[in-house]
């Protein structure tokens, strides 16, 4: 019966730990011990079946995988320090997901390419006080424009009250129409066909039922309860006409003409 | 010729120096260093490809995001290593309970020739999943990785004593279950 030292000594040569003194010792006992012998066949045994499997090449699309899943590193990771702190807030069992971490390594590189796109793109500048809180994301920067208020009116309808503003710029249209409805009501933007591209659409709380559609002429909304939405029109030339109508429950009950 | 663990930790610090420093290529040097490796040990603890995969993937993000943290006192490939061997076993524990092993029979087109090599590695694999997971760990690092004792001990940070327990003890159990398995 081996003892554990013999048993170590056997194990420690197969994987070539032992020292010269130490590989005599077992060459010794291998030839004076059955037992050894026998063990030490078998651990030779599993390890060149282990060499034998060797490795497994990767998948190929792996390493482009692991670099596209990592943040952008347009600096130092120092720099993401913040992230990292951020990342750490995380609860343990959801970051440690793969698909967890690929997806917000696209969100964040989806901010840190939408920074330097406006970086390069050129300054973008929306002036609040033109554009009374303007709020929402646009996908292009903004031209530096100075804006003038053209129409700035009160809103009654039998669901409630609003207040619609109007800011040209040379190539811009800025509306804003603020409302508070009991009941749904449809707000359709009108002019004609091709006069106006629209650039950005935001609305304050996408909680309250907005729903959104453009169609060539025509922009509606449906909104109800609090809200305040925001059209972003682009022309070029002189701006052309454009309405505002308020339908409410198949009936037009508000209508302006919003520009000139 | 198999680079030495001192010249592959030489070469490790410098990138991540590199890294830390802001150069944008020296990240994918260490992920081309070690991606293989890492994607191995996880396909050994997993048996599975897709789950190597997403572990593979989320080592070297875990790396990136916290390579400011890492403490060059200790050696990176430990580091990553050690994150591999963890991610592999949080994978295993958000397993569903699944079909052992040993209940699923091989499926061969009928009439083909069987492929020796792809059923020794079959056989291995199933080998290997019937160990614990530590002890798997300590048998992959070993025979996978060509870890001293020492290194295995740095990475999974146990002390020597236990690595060899643990490797004996499975060793043992490995020679039965092959031989069971006809290998």
């Amino acid at each position: 019966m081996l003892n554990p030292d013999q048993v170590e000594l056997l194990h420690r040569e197969i994987d070539g730990a032992n020292t010269p003194e130490e590989s005599a010792a077992v060459r010794s006992l291998i030839e004076s011990n059955a037992e050894a012998r026998a063990l030490e066949a078998d651990l030779r045994h599993v390890t060149e079946i282990f060499d034998r499997v060797g490795t497994t090449e990767p998948p190929p699309h792996l390493r482009r995988a692991i670099l596209d899943a990592l943040p952008r590193q347009d600096r130092a990771p120092s720099a993401w320090e913040g992230l990292g702190d951020l990342v750490k807030a995380i609860p343990d069992g959801l970051r440690k997901r793969p698909r967890f971490a690929l997806v917000s390594s696209l969100c964040v590189g989806f901010v840190a390419g939408f920074a330097v796109y406006a970086a390069l793109a050129g300054t973008v500048t929306i002036d609040r006080s033109n554009t009374s809180g303007l709020t929402g994301t646009f996908l292009e920067p903004l031209a530096v424009e100075e804006f003038e208020t053209v129409k700035d009116v009160a809103i009654a309808v039998p669901a409630g009250s609003g207040r619609v503003s109007v800011k040209v710029g040379p190539t811009l249209v800025i509306v804003e129409l603020t409302s508070d409805v009991e009941e749904t009501v449809e707000v359709r933007l009108t002019f004609p066909e091709g006069a106006y591209g629209l650039r950005g659409f935001s609305q304050l709380r996408s909680e309250v039922g907005a729903s959104f559609a453009a169609e060539p002429g025509v922009i509606h909304v449906r909104t109800s309860g609090a809200n305040t939405h925001t059209f972003v029109l682009n022309h070029e030339g002189p701006a052309a006409p454009l309405a505002l109508s308020l339908v409410h429950n198949g009936k037009e009950v508000f209508a302006t003409t919003l520009f000139p | 010729m198999k680079e030495t663990s001192a010249a592959a930790d030489e070469q490790d610090r410098a990138l991540v120096k590199r890294c830390l420093e802001g150069k944008g290529d020296a990240f994918s040097g260490l992920v081309d260093r070690y991606h293989k490796p890492l994607f191995n040990v996880a396909l050994r603890m997993l048996s599975n490809v897709q789950d190597a995969e997403d572990v593979t993937q989320a080592v070297f993000l875990n790396a990136f995001l916290r390579l400011k943290t890492y403490d060059p006192a200790y050696k990176f490939f430990s580091w990553v290593y050690r994150m591999t061997v963890n991610e592999s076993l949080n994978m295993l524990k958000r397993r569903k309970p699944t079909v052992t092993l040993e209940h699923i029979r091989d499926v061969r087109t009928p009439g083909a020739a069987p492929d020796r090599a792809a059923e020794v590695k079959d056989r291995v694999a199933k080998a290997l999943m019937s160990l614990r997971p530590d002890d798997r760990a300590v048998v992959v690092l070993k025979h996978f990785v060509s870890f001293s004792y020492q290194e295995i001990a740095d990475v999974l940070e146990i002390p020597v004593r236990t690595v060899k327990s643990r490797l004996f003890t499975a060793r043992g159990r490995l020679r039965d279950t092959l031989r069971e398995s006809e290998l």
